[in-house]
């Protein structure tokens, strides 16, 4: 029995240097800008782009009247040019496919409850019903704090985790993006003047199954605002039309249980606000700035009815 | 419990350290439960299924082993026979015979149609059931004597490294090991330990990583030509194989470690020099099946000549039926008939060519050239295996031997997928290929002298280290669990 350890020590020795060497190795070698671990492990996410700088433009210790957390339908779809017009300072923290659990991570991790006035959680069905996979992978390859990239890989400590941690520091080695955000603004929100020119296949046929650990954290976050007097607002922004309305209408449902329940501040714009879905928007979901503007004044218009601001 | 799950990393030296801790007499209800709580793991309700065929086998085996006249034996047999196919028709073939059954009907102007009845496929039903029968059929012959002790014969059925996808076992070869005292050898423990590294590497690394590639182009195959479809199927059989035989090494090395040996069921079947050859080497565990159980009784080679071809021409068309309810997986068997019979008809032809090019004097180019043959004619029967429905497997079909290779459209397809993520598959395979066969004789106990000692932690270490680095993590299905 003391040999079987012995050796399977040495052999998870062995496997270590050789993993490590590997990742090294294949960070170092680049086809294109690329570095080829890519090629090989299609699970990492590339360094870069608007969450690389969105997350090196956020210093947490600055005062500001309003945080944007979300998936990319909040960096994409709140602008913090517009609510600085209405005399408000905002910063956007939104990231690709950010999960329910990781705004929860984010939210305990990076905002400062004396700090800010107002947050604002935009809400995508989707993001409740995913693994979370892409969001944590995206996070974890472009936050600046290595402590909320342990606490974000911990939660399931598993091997596509570790890998992600293991590219984290490798990627530190060099110190800079592999590519360079070509949309990004300023405070974390991205602009796409684009609108729609091609058909474009909207969300359809989908039912609102979400997962028990995004459940879990939408409940933490609702009562983590509430213990530390934090004000907050769900929000979720306007769809195509043609976009599947089971999908919407199951989810707000959902939501307007806590609304009942727990009495948390929703407003739901994705049936209520229509918009054109070839000239406010740029695909089947994200607004273009044509459609932000539109539904950035209404959003501000009602926040200051509703007494929020 | 899938193998390439957390759970089972939990599972598994779990059991062993539980194993290697109680007293033998006592040995079976620990495997047993654990088999239980395996199988539970995917669908609770499915178990009952399992002791429904345990209960009827047990006692068909003892009324059988009561009786030394045949012609008693034969109701219990057919009981047997009868309450394991019932159980592999209802869930496995019905909805297949159904859904035939109403489009007849509605070529006939018939405006009413059958109800299906879709079962969830419960997963390894076609294993245990030919596993259960092989024991009534033997016991029935005589061949060997009933399991009298109910908990070692539900053990024979359930027993978990073998039990959703095989090897499908013999009663004379697997019972009575379950009696027998094994106690902690490093030697053969630390063998099992590596057959279910290898195992692994085999499905995360290869299989898995594949699979995402042919799934895409066989889902949609009309959108590609024949150079992408091709390639496409050069994979399968890559991924086919890495999957099964990965399935396979990991059962074989879990159970090793315990000191239960498995049959093999791969014998690195691509370097078959013969179709022939290729099914004495690929999932051997149930080619001998058929033979011993099918085409030995339907009366082997020992009759007419056209009666031979036509008892192999059966033999691989319910082989082809046993893998799914879909035509597709009838036609597969049918090529692989037709190829058999097609090289007994054409012996005589093959040796000429030899002949003619010189071939018989140089025997080793001749064994290259029968092994690229063999392999691209089972590469050709995978697009049946694999495609969604008839249709698709005709277009892939038609798309490579009318050479409609859409060069440009291929060209287009390997730079949106990514070159260097193609390379790195196929480095990857061709690492794969060339540790195999080392890996097989290593694990059975025939280590390379060039291979000993500390060499042995290095490629297992790299082996541990491409697993975590490249492998594909996630609950992804062994696709033999669905047969």
């Amino acid at each position: 029995m003391f040999k079987l350890i012995k050796n399977s020590v040495y052999l998870l020795l062995i496997a270590v240097a050789f993993y490590l060497a590997i990742f090294f190795v294949l960070n170092q070698v680049r086809l294109r800008q690329w570095p080829v671990i890519y090629s090989l492990n299609t699970d990492l996410v590339i360094e870069g782009g608007n969450g690389y700088t969105r997350y090196r433009d956020y210093d947490e210790t600055k005062k500001r009247d309003v945080i944007v957390m979300g998936s990319s339908h909040a960096y994409r779809g709140f602008d913090p040019r517009i609510f600085k017009k209405n005399g408000l300072e905002m910063f956007n923290l939104g990231s690709s496919s950010q999960s329910i659990s990781d705004t929860e991570v984010l939210l305990k991790n990076m905002v400062d409850p004396k700090k800010v006035d107002l947050i604002i959680i935009e809400i995508f069905p989707l993001t409740f019903v995913t693994d979370g996979y892409e969001s944590t992978a995206y996070l974890i390859a472009n936050l600046q704090q290595d402590d909320i990239a342990w606490k974000l890989a911990k939660r399931n400590c598993g091997i596509k985790d570790v890998n992600l941690m293991t590219q984290r520091y490798m990627r530190k080695l060099s110190n800079e993006p592999l590519y360079e955000a070509d949309d990004y603004v300023v405070n974390g929100y991205c602009e796409k003047l684009d609108s729609v020119k091609t058909e474009i296949n909207f969300v359809k046929n989908v039912h609102f199954n979400p997962k028990e650990r995004d459940v879990e954290a939408f409940e933490r976050i609702i009562k983590f605002t509430k213990d530390n007097n934090i004000k907050t607002v769900f929000v979720s922004q306007p769809m195509p039309q043609e976009s599947d309305s089971t999908l919407f209408s199951e989810f707000s449902t959902f939501i307007n249980d806590y609304v009942e329940k727990e009495g948390i501040e929703y407003i739901d714009y994705s049936r209520s606000l229509h918009l054109d879905s070839k000239t406010n928007f740029y695909d089947h979901s994200h607004l273009n700035q044509s459609g932000v503007e539109i539904f950035n004044k209404k959003l501000l218009q009602d926040l200051k009815e509703r007494g929020v601001l | 419990m899938l193998f390439n799950s957390f759970e089972f990393f939990v599972f598994f030296p779990l059991v062993v350290i539980l194993y290697f801790i109680t007293p033998q007499k006592y040995r079976w209800v620990l495997l047993l439960a654990a088999s239980y709580y395996f199988y539970m793991a995917w669908r609770s309700e499915y178990i009952i299924l399992i002791i429904i065929s345990t209960l009827i086998d047990y006692a068909a085996g003892m009324q059988m082993g009561r009786h030394k006249e045949k012609k008693k034996r034969l109701p219990w047999l057919l009981l047997s026979i009868f309450t394991n196919l019932g159980i592999l028709m209802t869930f496995k073939y019905a909805d297949f015979f159904i859904d035939n059954i109403n489009e007849v009907l509605s070529h006939l102007g018939s405006t009413g149609s059958i109800k299906a009845l879709k079962f969830i496929l419960p997963m390894g039903i076609s294993f245990y059931t030919f596993q259960t029968m092989a024991y009534s059929i033997d016991v029935y012959k005589g061949k060997i004597k009933h399991e009298s002790h109910l908990g070692y014969f539900a053990l024979y059925v359930t027993y978990f490294p073998q039990l959703v996808a095989g090897p499908i076992e013999r009663a004379e070869h697997l019972l009575y090991q379950f009696r027998q005292k094994f106690d902690f050898e490093y030697d053969r423990v630390v063998r099992g330990l590596k057959q279910m590294l290898w195992g692994l590497f085999k499905k995360v690394v290869i299989a898995d990583r594949i699979g995402v590639i042919v799934d895409d182009i066989y889902n949609a195959p009309t959108e590609h030509h024949g150079f992408v479809l091709g390639f496409a199927t050069y994979l399968f059989a890559y991924q086919i194989y890495c999957d099964f035989s990965g399935y396979s090494d990991i059962a074989i090395g879990a159970s090793r470690v315990m000191g239960i040996n498995l049959m093999d069921n791969f014998k690195t079947p691509y370097f078959s020099k013969s179709i022939a050859e290729f099914w004495q080497r690929w999932h051997i565990s149930l080619s001998t099946w058929f033979r011993d159980y099918l085409y030995i009784p339907l009366g082997g080679n020992r009759v007419p000549k056209w009666h031979w071809y036509l008892n192999l021409m059966i033999v691989f068309v319910v082989s082809g039926f046993w893998h799914g309810a879909n035509w597709t997986f009838m036609v597969w068997g049918f090529l692989h008939g037709v190829y058999l019979i097609s090289a007994l008809l054409f012996d005589g032809l093959n040796t000429e060519i030899s002949s003619v090019f010189g071939l018989v004097k140089n025997k080793k180019t001749q064994k290259w050239i029968n092994i690229f043959i063999t392999f691209h004619l089972a590469v050709f029967a995978w697009i049946f295996f694999r495609a969604n429905n008839i249709q698709d497997a005709y277009y892939i079909a038609k798309s490579i031997l009318t050479l409609d290779l859409g060069v440009g459209e291929g060209i287009t397809f390997f730079k949106e997928f990514g070159a260097t993520k193609l390379l790195f598959n196929v480095l990857l395979i061709a690492f794969m290929v060339s540790l195999d066969t080392i890996m097989n004789r290593v694990h059975g106990g025939d280590v390379p002298k060039w291979l000993s000692g500390n060499r042995q932690l290095i490629v297992y270490g790299l082996v541990l280290a491409l697993l975590v680095v490249a492998g594909k993590f996630g609950k992804i299905n062994f696709i033999y669990f669905q047969f």
